[in-house]
C-alpha cells in the first residue's frame, strides 16, 4: 500500500548506510542497504530481525541521529536529510527515541525529575519555569510514576520505573514519531506488559506513530499494526499480519523458530539473495537479488515465496 | 530424573544484608531439593532473590552477608565447610555461568587461557593439555575455526560468541551442577535457540542445571520443574506442564497472562522494595482474591508433587 506524503508522518526512501572503519585498508560495513519505509500517524510499525540486521541503524537514521550515506528522509512532507544542526532542532522535538537500556539514558548525577524536565531546558520558550512543576506532575500521572520516586537518583529506581521515566521525558515535547528501540528486552514479562500498555495508551491519546524495534516475534505480532522483517540490511517482507502467515522463507524460519544448523554463508552483497545458502526453496534465479514485490497486499523480497 | 535423590538440598536458607540502620533480607526461608540430572528454572522478577539464591549455593555472596540455614551437597553443608573445600567445589563440581558475558571475561587474557583455567585448577591438567581441551571446547560450542579464536582476546568476539565461550568456560572442568544466571537476557531469537540447544545437550548428558531466568519461553523449553520466587520467597514449585497450563499461585497466573501470546495483561501494581516486607501474603496487595485469611503468614502448601504458597490455589 503506497500512501502519498501527506499521510505519512515519516518516510525514508532508498536509505543506505555504509560504516567505514580503519584507514588502510578501509573496511566498509553495509548496515542498511536500500530501505523504503513509511509510517502513518497513529500507526505502530514493528521492525523485527536478528542482531546486526540493521534495525537500530535504520531507526536512528529516520531520526537523523546518524545521517544516511544515501537516500532521503521526509518528516511530515519536509525533506530533513540535508538540514544542519540548528535547523534540525525543531524536528528533534517532534521525533524521539526510547532507549533499550534506560539506565544508560539518564545522567547518574541528576535526580530523575531534573532529567525528565531537561527537554524544556533545551527547547527554551516552550514552558516557563513556574509551570514546570505542574507539567511534571502531569507527566508522572500519565506514565504512572510515583512522585516520590523521581526525587531519587537513577540507580535507586528499578528498570521498569526508569523506563517509565524515560517515556515521561519523551512525551514531554508532544512528539509525532517515536522510535522504540527494544524498550522492553531488558525487563520482566509483567513489567513489559505494563510498559506496552502505557505506550499504547499514549498512542491512543496523541496519535503518535511508533517504529517498534524488537526481536521478540510474539511481541511484534501483538504490538505492530504493520510489520517489517529485516535481514542483512534489507527489508525482506513487509505488510499486515505477515508473522501469522509469512511468505519469505526467512520470515518462516523466524516465526517457527527453526533454524538449520548450517550458518548462512557470507554472500558478497551484490550476488543475489542473502538467505540463498540455507534456503530450501533456492534455485538458479536466487543468484540475482529479488526486488520487493507486492503479493496479496504485502511486499516480499523473494523469487519463490511460500 | 533417574533416582529421586536430591543432589542439592537447601533448607531454611535465609540471607540478610546489614546496612547501617536496616537489615535487608533478599531471600527468606528457602527450602528446595534439586534432584540429580534434573533441570529447574528459577523465575521471578528483578529483585525477587533469584541470583542471591544461586550465589549462595556456591558461596559467592559478599563476606558481610549473614547466611542461615543449610545447603547440603553430597552429604556436606556447603555453608559450613572450609574455604579450601568450597574452592574445590566452586567451578569444579558446581559451576556458575554469570549473567553478563561482556563483563565475565578478563579482557587482557587470551580466550583459550580463560577456558583452560578451570581444568588446570580443578582437574590437575597441565597447561598444554588444558589448551587442547579448551580448543575442543570452543569447537563443541561452535566457535570455529577454534584454533584461531583460541588465540584471540574477548574484545574480538561478538555477543553471541561470548555467551557461548562463557558456557565453554563454565563447563570446562566437567562439573556436575551448572548454575546459569540469565543466559538469554537481550539475546536475539537465533542466538537464543542456539543457547537453548546447548543447554538441552548438557541436560542429555545428565548434568543438573539450575537456570535462573525471567524468560518464560526458555524455562518452558528446558526445565523439568519451575520454581517461582516473589519478594524473597518461593511461591510455587511446579512441574513444567502444570505450571504453563494450569499455574496455581495468582502471581504465576499473572506471569503467564502477561506474555505477549496470552494478551499482554500486566499484573497490577509493582513488587514492593526489599526494605518493605508485608506480613501475611506478600503478593496480597496485587492479588484480586485478597481476603482476611491472607493476612496470616502462609506456608508452602504441598499439592501432589508440587508446592504453592497460597490458601486459595484452586
Amino acid at each position: 500500500m503506497i500512501m502519498s506524503d501527506a499521510y505519512s508522518i515519516i518516510k525514508g526512501t532508498n536509505l543506505i548506510k555504509i560504516f567505514k572503519t580503519g584507514y588502510f585498508p578501509q573496511k566498509q560495513t553495509f548496515a542498511v542497504r536500500g530501505v523504503d519505509i513509511e509510517i502513518q500517524p497513529g500507526e505502530t510499525y514493528a521492525l523485527v530481525g536478528e542482531s546486526g540486521s540493521g534495525k537500530t541503524t535504520l531507526g536512528r537514521m529516520l531520526l537523523m541521529l546518524i545521517s544516511p550515506s544515501m537516500g532521503e528522509i521526509i518528516y511530515n512532507g519536509v525533506n530533513i536529510t540535508n538540514k544542519n544542526h540548528e535547523e534540525l532542532g525543531f524536528f528533534r522535538r517532534k521525533m524521539q527515541i526510547i532507549p533499550q537500556h534506560p539506565e544508560d539514558a539518564f545522567n547518574p548525577r541528576w535526580k530523575v525529575d531534573y532529567s525528565i524536565l531537561e527537554p524544556y531546558r533545551i527547547h527554551k520558550g516552550m514552558l516557563d519555569s513556574e509551570s514546570m512543576g505542574k507539567k511534571l506532575k502531569e507527566l508522572l500521572q500519565q506514565t504512572g510514576l510515583d512522585p516520590e520516586y523521581v526525587k531519587r537518583y537513577p540507580h535507586q529506581l528499578s528498570g521498569g520505573e526508569l523506563q517509565r521515566a524515560a517515556i515521561a521525558r519523551i512525551i514531554a515535547l508532544d512528539p509525532d514519531f517515536i522510535v522504540c528501540d527494544e524498550p522492553t528486552s531488558m525487563l520482566d514479562v509483567s513489567v513489559q506488559a505494563s510498559i506496552i500498555h502505557l505506550l499504547k495508551d499514549i498512542q491512543k491519546k496523541t496519535r503518535v506513530a511508533f517504529l517498534f524495534i524488537t526481536h521478540d516475534i510474539c511481541l511484534a505480532k501483538i504490538v505492530g499494526d504493520r510489520v517489517g522483517v529485516m535481514y542483512k540490511g534489507l527489508i525482506v517482507e513487509e505488510g499486515y499480519g505477515i508473522l501469522s502467515s509469512p511468505s519469505h522463507p526467512y520470515t518462516c524460519s523466524l516465526t517457527r523458530q527453526s533454524f538449520s544448523d548450517k550458518k548462512p554463508d557470507n554472500v558478497p552483497l551484490n550476488s543475489g539473495c542473502q538467505w540463498y545458502s540455507v534456503c530450501h526453496k533456492a534455485d538458479e534465479r536466487c543468484s540475482i537479488m529479488p526486488q520487493l514485490k507486492s503479493i496479496n497486499g504485502k511486499k516480499v523480497r523473494c523469487h519463490n515465496p511460500e | 530424573m533417574d533416582s529421586k535423590k536430591p543432589i542439592i538440598d537447601i533448607s531454611d536458607l535465609t540471607v540478610s544484608f546489614q546496612s547501617s540502620n536496616i537489615i535487608l533480607k533478599p531471600i527468606e526461608k528457602i527450602s528446595l531439593s534439586i534432584y540429580h540430572g534434573e533441570t529447574i528454572a528459577i523465575i521471578g522478577e528483578s529483585g525477587s532473590g533469584k541470583s542471591v539464591l544461586g550465589l549462595s549455593i556456591i558461596r559467592l555472596l559478599p563476606e558481610k552477608s549473614i547466611i542461615n540455614g543449610s545447603i547440603i551437597f553430597n552429604g556436606k553443608n556447603l555453608l559450613s565447610i572450609s574455604e579450601k573445600e568450597i574452592e574445590s567445589v566452586r567451578g569444579g563440581i558446581i559451576s556458575w555461568i554469570p549473567q553478563n558475558p561482556k563483563t565475565g571475561f578478563n579482557y587482557s587474557m587470551k580466550m583459550w587461557k580463560q577456558i583452560a583455567e578451570p581444568s588446570v585448577i580443578h582437574s590437575g591438567k597441565t597447561w598444554s593439555e588444558a589448551r587442547k581441551k579448551a580448543i575442543s571446547q570452543l569447537n563443541i560450542f561452535n566457535i570455529i575455526p577454534a584454533p584461531f579464536w583460541a588465540e584471540e582476546h574477548p574484545v574480538t568476539y561478538s555477543g553471541g560468541m561470548l555467551q557461548r565461550a562463557m558456557i565453554a568456560m563454565g563447563t570446562a572442568a566437567n562439573p556436575e551442577v551448572i548454575i546459569i544466571d540469565e543466559p538469554t537476557k537481550g539475546v536475539d531469537v537465533i542466538n537464543k535457540s542456539e543457547i537453548v540447544d546447548i543447554f538441552a545437550d548438557l541436560k542429555r548428558k545428565g548434568k543438573t542445571l539450575i537456570l535462573i531466568t525471567h524468560d518464560l519461553k526458555v524455562a518452558e523449553d528446558l526445565a523439568d520443574r519451575i520454581v517461582v520466587m516473589y519478594c524473597g520467597q518461593i511461591v510455587e514449585i511446579a512441574e513444567n506442564n502444570q505450571f504453563f497450563n494450569n499455574p496455581r499461585h495468582p502471581y504465576s497466573k499473572g506471569l503467564i497472562q502477561s506474555l505477549p501470546q496470552n494478551g499482554l495483561h500486566p499484573i497490577p501494581g509493582s513488587a514492593p522494595p526489599m526494605q518493605i516486607r508485608l506480613s501475611g501474603c506478600r503478593f496480597g496487595e496485587r492479588c484480586d482474591k485478597l481476603n482476611e485469611q491472607c493476612k496470616k503468614n502462609i506456608p508452602l502448601i504441598s499439592v501432589s508433587d508440587d508446592y504453592v504458597r497460597c490458601i486459595q490455589y484452586n
